[in-house]
């Protein structure tokens, strides 16, 4: 057992240690700009290391992650001879998946990065957190031109925006934070709406502007709205609508997206040189 | 020892842990979960030199850890800051200490780090609490420091020059 007087100073620098990280929450909810700068710089120079030690631990960690992730692997194998077993049945063939197929290829057809000019960015690193917070950074930053709020797609459809942009690295919001927060457009009915990250599940839902009489069903393409407010460009592909749910006390109807582009398997990403109105 | 000296040993043993964290641990994953050497370091760090050390060293892990993180900075270096100190205090009544008692009380104080940073994420509104993945996240960070607590008290005892101190409690 330590002396009382060792004891009282570790109870007095506690108190103070912890009301400095009470200040620096204060501080960063008030929107205190140093932090962000900050956390660019440190994932600037934590860039050159994480190339370094990549390249060298390249080996372990793939022997690493082949061995922890081996019942990932089996199941991932199993789902794609499963694919290959439905394709080969033709069951993707019937009618509804055709158009549902034929639509998403319309909205990918249309060309929603022509006239924009883009960055490829490849994903550096996911998240440093072992919780869900829904960014992923790339390596690409100021000096190629990005800039916060640029959207991040890739050739499925929408992936999030720039929230946090270093020199040569870039902090991705993903579009399934429930911060994340655009206007949708329905695209058989036009019909206008709001849609947000659905967090922990994976998805996005559109849970305002959906009217009970607007007709929608499951298979629904779901793009970016566009409205000269938005943060998003028009037309870029958000998802496919998979389940509806009417409230009758709101008058609205809420809907369940699923994501077009596959966000857990990021390995390039495109960034849209398209910043949001101010 | 003078303090420059253990100053200079503690800044080397950060880059490194930091480097180690950023660039190795964090990607490699258990279950979509990977070590969280920073909080090893806090917990060790309060286990071999006492509460004042641990909130000291888990005050500075935490503020390395924020920096990296993308919720709100200072969640971390508060979690860091308590459970160093929390770690001190637990070492303090370790009487006859050994590799396992070691290992038990670096995974309850994981346990007891991750915990906290996951309250206070939560009462701030990132929803850590209820990531369906916490019990596994917790599991598997206690599980790894656990495993890593006897070269991580080492590198901290290196760091504090409190070999004579260690034995002598």
């Amino acid at each position: 057992m330590r002396p009382v007087a060792t004891r009282r100073r570790s109870r007095y620098l506690l108190v103070v240690l912890s009301l400095v990280a009470v200040t620096l929450i204060a501080l960063d909810a008030g929107g205190f700009p140093v932090f962000s700068g900050a956390r660019s710089v440190a994932g600037d120079s934590a860039a050159p290391f994480q190339g370094v030690v990549d390249t060298v631990t390249a080996p372990f960690r793939n022997a690493w992650n082949g061995v922890t992730g081996y019942d990932d692997l089996v199941a991932e194998n199993q789902q794609l001879r499963d694919r290959i077993g439905e394709l080969e049945s033709g069951a993707v063939l019937e009618q509804s998946a055709r158009e549902q197929l034929r639509r998403l290829n319309e909205q990918l057809e249309l060309g929603y990065v022509d006239g924009i000019p883009t960055q490829v960015a490849r994903v550096s690193s996911g998240s440093y957190s072992n919780f869900a917070d829904y960014r992923i950074e790339i390596d690409r930053g100021s000096s190629s031109g990005l800039a916060v709020g640029m959207p991040v797609v890739t050739r499925s459809g929408l992936v999030g925006r720039l929230e946090r942009v270093g020199s040569t690295t870039s902090v991705v919001q993903l579009a399934t934070d429930p911060d994340f927060v655009i206007g949708v457009r329905l695209a058989s009915t036009q019909d206008l709406g709001v849609g947000r990250g659905a967090g922990a599940r994976g998805t996005f839902v559109v849970d305002r502007g959906i009217d009970l009489d607007d007709a929608v069903r499951t298979g629904e393409a779901v793009l970016t709205s566009g409205l000269s407010t938005s943060i998003m460009p028009p037309d870029i592909p958000v998802g496919i609508v998979r389940s509806v749910d009417p409230n009758p006390t709101t008058r609205e109807q809420r809907l369940e997206v699923t994501l077009s582009a596959e966000l857990t398997k990021l390995d390039v990403v495109q960034v849209l040189e398209w910043e949001p109105p101010s | 020892m003078n303090l420059d000296s253990r100053a200079v040993r503690w800044a080397l043993v950060f880059t490194v842990v930091t480097v180690a964290q950023v660039a190795v641990a964090s990607r490699m994953s258990i279950l979509g979960v990977h070590p969280d050497l920073l909080l090893l370091l806090a917990v060790t760090a309060g286990l071999t030199g006492g509460a004042a050390r641990g909130a000291v060293v888990g005050f500075a892990a935490g503020l390395v850890a924020d920096l990296f993180l993308y919720t709100r900075f200072g969640v971390g270096t508060l979690a860091g800051t308590l459970t160093g100190y929390a770690a001190g205090v637990a070492g303090d009544t370790v009487v006859r200490p050994s590799t396992p008692i070691w290992a038990a009380a670096t995974a309850a104080l994981s346990a007891v780090g991750t915990l906290l940073y996951a309250t206070l994420g939560h009462l701030l509104g990132s929803g850590t609490l209820a990531d369906p993945n916490l019990i596994v996240i917790v599991g598997i960070v206690s599980g790894t420091n656990a495993a890593l607590c006897v070269p991580a008290m080492a590198v901290c005892r290196w760091a504090g020059d409190d070999h004579s101190a260690v034995q002598i409690r």
